[in-house]
């Protein structure tokens, strides 16, 4: 099974293997024997040239859900990275490209109550504007336009509760001269 | 006033706190719940537990009819408010104590007074405590414009009758008070139902230090130190210590003693907290008075060997306080943390789901006041509150590397959180010589670091997970969408098996 791992700015290729009850880590290449043990829930031993490391891990949520998110705490400290299938990146990257048209669409980073509704489908946004308050965790989170923009459609209403990742509020982008793109 | 059953109207970790007491001065209790704490830890400490409606807090915590309904059912015949919540808030105060239920809490006549944040800077001037320059006339939004200009910026923008650094606003420019303005009301309207806001010359990077008081209905004040509360995101403190490092004693003294005499000022009864802010310069200002049990207060209870909840019992019973200020020690130092559903990463975004891992600290003059157990799911509509970890050293140091090792000891899986934040601010060159001001998170300087060493080892951990997924995947029968075996592999069993 093949992954990358990305963590901060470096990428690697990995792959792991079982071949007859031996676990093999293969790293940018370079082999790895594994003896890997779960030692409870979440919590796991490992041996690496004879030096063993407990680490605890976690799943993540990430946004893509083909970016497998995880965060693995050691004695030392804290590593969080994703684990891509690489199978799966030149479709993202073909995703990507369809993303980057001209529509974009506001998604509530937090599930929460829309509080107010600051603008109305085909209004001009500016670039920072308010779009609308999402009340989450007893806290009011302004959304605002990322660029300048068109309101093309409004997904909410004032006083709905929101699931995490719903759609609140499409925007189309603007030419230079303030009309809709074609 | 009897305290012989006591309901306490909070949850979490300070609900948790407040039964350890109770327990252990035999004191039976009683805990309220919305619908989704009925399997918090508070609940499972309570001697008695009483549902009292929906998980929204405005329709359950909030709800003093349902305490009182509460106390009645239960014959609990004290309240304890813990922080947060009705704590400060005078109206529940005066129909909790008109139903005859003793208020673990000063009067709603000096809540009233505190409240309000113009009449308490008002008494702190006429006992002779300095406090920031400011604009405490109600006036329009260009007069106060005007005003703020001759005053000069930056400025704080607060709401009068606000608390808990709910919509505060730092303010850089005319333009920056222009925008705020509304956004305070508004946040000031939502929170507190008044839309008054003042204006307050705003310090550069101040140290926040706060004074523990407590005074009894003989009129006793006693003050128990300070705590050193500069170490904060959004306005609200995540770290507190105490005593205050690199305080001169003169200093102590001077600021225990203006504490002391606004409390005696107001007739305060209770514990609570005077807080107050200090330029460069080693000026200081009174801010304003928390009339309660504060977030902060065990690391009061370390260097001092006191009961912060049996000392608010005792005073609710109305006995005298159990020490003179003479008798009140000041032992070592304390340190806590607030180990907070958060991620430090993302602008302490609050964070929300099920705890998969925890395994807490433990050792030598460590205290982990904690209000959630394995498996607990935390619920996004309360503040995300974990754990309180303190620790307690002869020294700063001390207290600073025992709080390091009992952080490297705390695994918390399932929601992200703040641990290994701490542990960078417990290595954070600026915060261990003690230079501390508000200021110190400004700029994300944790988020600068290293690929530790045990990067393989991790990673090789999250490859197995993702490889036994991966098997636990293919093994598992083919299934349509619908989450039921499709209708083809139906038809090839029936042939297989002549139907």
């Amino acid at each position: 099974m093949k992954r990358t791992l990305v963590i901060a700015d470096e990428t690697h290729e990995l792959e792991i293997r079982r071949r007859r009850g031996i676990t093999v880590m293969t790293w940018d290449g370079e082999e790895i024997p594994l003896d890997i043990c779960k030692v409870e829930r979440a919590s796991y031993s490992i041996i690496l040239n004879d030096l063993s490391v407990g680490v605890n891990l976690d799943r993540i949520r990430n946004p893509d859900p083909d970016l497998h998110g995880f965060r693995g705490t050691t004695y030392d400290g804290v590593y969080e990275f994703t684990l891509q299938d690489p199978r799966k990146i030149l479709l993202a990257e073909a995703m990507a490209r369809s993303k980057r048209s001209e529509c974009s669409l506001i998604r509530a980073l937090m599930p929460g109550k829309v509080l107010k509704l600051l603008v109305a489908p085909g209004e001009a946004v500016e670039e920072g504007q308010p779009l609308l308050i999402l009340e989450a965790m007893k806290m009011q989170n302004e959304y605002t336009a990322p660029t300048a923009a068109r309101v093309a459609q409004v997904h909410v209403e004032e006083g709905v509760n929101l699931e995490i990742h719903a759609p609140m509020i499409t925007l189309e982008a603007l030419e230079a001269d303030g009309t809709p793109k074609p | 006033m009897p305290v012989t059953k006591l309901l306490i109207a909070n949850r979490g970790e300070i609900a948790c706190r407040i039964m350890r007491t109770c327990r252990e001065i035999d004191i039976p209790t009683v805990a309220v719940y919305s619908d989704s704490d009925r399997g918090s830890m508070h609940v499972r400490l309570a001697i008695e537990s009483v549902p009292i409606g929906p998980t929204p807090a405005r329709e359950s915590y909030l709800r003093v009819d349902k305490l009182i309904e509460a106390c009645r059912k239960t014959g609990a015949d004290a309240v304890h408010p813990g922080y947060g919540f009705l704590a400060e808030d005078p109206g529940a105060v005066r129909k909790i104590q008109e139903a005859g239920i003793t208020w673990l809490g000063p009067s709603a006549d000096v809540l009233d007074l505190m409240d309000n944040k113009i009449a308490a800077r008002d008494l702190a001037r006429s006992v002779g405590c300095p406090v920031l320059p400011g604009i405490q006339e109600t006036l329009n939004d260009e007069d106060l414009l005007d005003e703020a200009r001759k005053l000069g910026y930056p400025l704080m923008v607060k709401p009068v009758l606000g608390r808990d650094g709910k919509g505060m606003r730092l303010v850089k420019t005319a333009g920056d008070l222009r925008r705020a303005l509304p956004r305070v009301k508004g946040e000031a309207i939502f929170s507190f139902w008044d839309e008054r806001v003042y204006l307050e010359k705003a310090l550069i990077h101040p140290r926040y230090l706060e004074v523990q008081i407590a005074g009894d209905v003989f009129g006793n004040v006693v003050h128990l130190w300070e705590r050193d509360g500069s170490v904060q995101r959004r306005f609200q403190q995540i770290c507190e210590e105490a005593p205050a490092p690199g305080i001169s004693p003169e200093l102590r003294q001077t600021l225990c003693r203006q504490a002391v005499a606004i409390a005696k000022a107001v007739g305060y009864v209770g514990i609570g907290t005077v807080e107050f802010l200090l330029d460069g310069e080693g000026n200081y200002y009174f801010l304003e008075m928390t009339c309660r049990i504060q977030g902060g207060h065990a690391v009061t209870e370390w260097i001092t060997g006191q009961d912060l909840v049996k000392w608010q019992i005792e005073i609710a019973q109305g006995k005298p306080l159990p020490l003179t200020q003479e008798q009140i020690p000041l032992w070592g130092h304390a340190i806590q943390c607030r180990i907070n559903a958060e991620d430090p990463d993302r602008d302490f975004a609050p964070s929300s789901g099920k705890i998969q891992y925890l395994r807490s600290p433990q050792g030598h003059n460590m205290r982990n006041d904690s209000g959630v157990y394995f498996g607990w799911e935390l619920s996004p509509f309360y503040a995300p509150l974990l754990a309180k970890v303190s620790t307690w050293g002869q020294n700063r140091t001390e207290a600073v590397q025992r709080m390091h090792s009992a952080l490297m000891e705390f695994r918390l899986g399932g929601v992200r959180n703040n641990v290994a934040f701490f542990r960078l601010l417990l290595e954070h060159k600026a915060f261990l010589q003690g230079d501390l001001h508000t200021g110190i998170l400004d700029h994300a300087w944790w988020k600068k670091r290293k690929i530790g060493p045990n990067l393989k080892f991790v990673v090789a951990a999250a490859l197995f997970d993702e490889l036994e997924m991966e098997e636990r995947r293919a093994q598992q029968p083919r299934v349509n969408p619908e989450g039921e075996a499709s209708p083809a592999a139906w038809k090839s069993v029936a042939k297989f098996n002549r139907i």
